[in-house]
């Protein structure tokens, strides 16, 4: 259990890596308005807003705004 | 926890089990509140003379949305716990690493869910005006990022401090000086940064409800993350 370790740099990619897919998920999951679907529907998507929809219940309890 | 990936591992399944641990909760709690709310806004644009028609994601598929966003949060957050986990375990003076995890679980929790809460709390559905959202997005997040950035300021100062204090040979200044820099940049933080612009035209009862299940479900979720990832974490050290 050695605990105090210099990140390698190997790690340090792959701790940015993690950081960065969090913060995918974050947008897609408390930001999102239609733009992720946007790429497949086309303009449409910003007017279902089928992510925020889906997820509607969750934004709202996680204190995310919402509406 | 010497490998980053069996950290993150453990980290995003703790993650995974405080959601559906607030999946029951909000199930049971929230749920009824929301479907209150709901009424209360169709009410409202029914009598305004709106129609908003027939909704494209129907109540039920919902509630299965509350719980696939919940293990979403779940998952997004115990892995950025697992990060921060990884940077902060060197300042944390804790023997276990089981006790280190509930210290980080605690300092992230609070960072970026229950403090932004105190500023921004939850609102129910029939609060929140779909023209002002990115504004209030912005206004959220904005003070998510602030709020962990004192948390780097305060290390910083720890860092800075903690050589000084041994020249001058005063012992245990650095502690109690990162916290206070830390309390006066919440404090200042909490007044300085706008409020919430949209009105709450619902009643109180209503909304302050709402908000103390989801509170109280945020803390629950940061708890539970923290026991499970110390069982997690204390299992593989054995193995």
């Amino acid at each position: 259990m050695a605990h105090v370790q210099t990140p390698k740099e190997g790690h340090r990619a792959a701790l940015i890596g993690a950081f960065l897919l969090g913060a995918l998920g974050l947008y897609v999951l408390a930001l999102d308005q239609g733009f992720v679907l946007s790429v497949f529907q086309g303009d449409i998507a910003f007017d279902m807003n089928l992510l925020h929809e889906l997820v509607h219940d969750a934004r709202h309890t996680a204190g995310f705004p919402c509406h | 926890m010497s490998s980053l990936g069996a950290l993150l591992k453990a980290a995003v399944l703790a993650g995974l089990i405080a959601g559906v641990a607030v999946s029951i909760f909000h199930l049971t709690l929230a749920e009824p509140v929301i479907e209150q709310a709901i009424r209360l806004e169709e009410q409202r644009s029914r009598a305004s003379g709106a129609s908003h028609g027939e909704p494209l994601v129907s109540r039920a598929v919902q509630k299965v949305g509350l719980v696939v966003g919940l293990l979403l949060y779940g998952a997004i957050w115990g892995l950025l716990f697992g990060v921060a986990y990884r940077l902060l375990e060197r300042h944390v003076e804790a023997a276990s690493v089981a006790v280190r995890g509930a210290f980080v679980a605690g300092l992230v929790g609070w960072s970026v869910a229950l403090f932004p809460f105190l500023k921004y709390p939850a609102n129910p559905p029939a609060v929140g005006d779909p023209a002002t959202i990115a504004d209030r997005q912005a206004l959220y997040f904005g003070f998510v990022a602030l709020s962990i950035a004192g948390l780097a300021l305060a290390l910083a100062v720890r860092r800075i401090v903690a050589p000084v204090k041994a020249q001058l040979g005063i012992e245990r200044l650095s502690r109690p000086l990162a916290l206070g820099v830390y309390m006066l940049y919440l404090s200042a933080l909490y007044v300085l940064m706008p409020a919430n612009p949209d009105p709450v035209e619902v009643p109180a009862g209503l909304v302050w409800t709402f908000r103390g299940i989801s509170f109280a479900g945020l803390a629950l979720f940061w708890a539970v993350l923290a026991v499970a990832f110390a069982r997690l974490a204390r299992e593989r050290a054995h193995a």
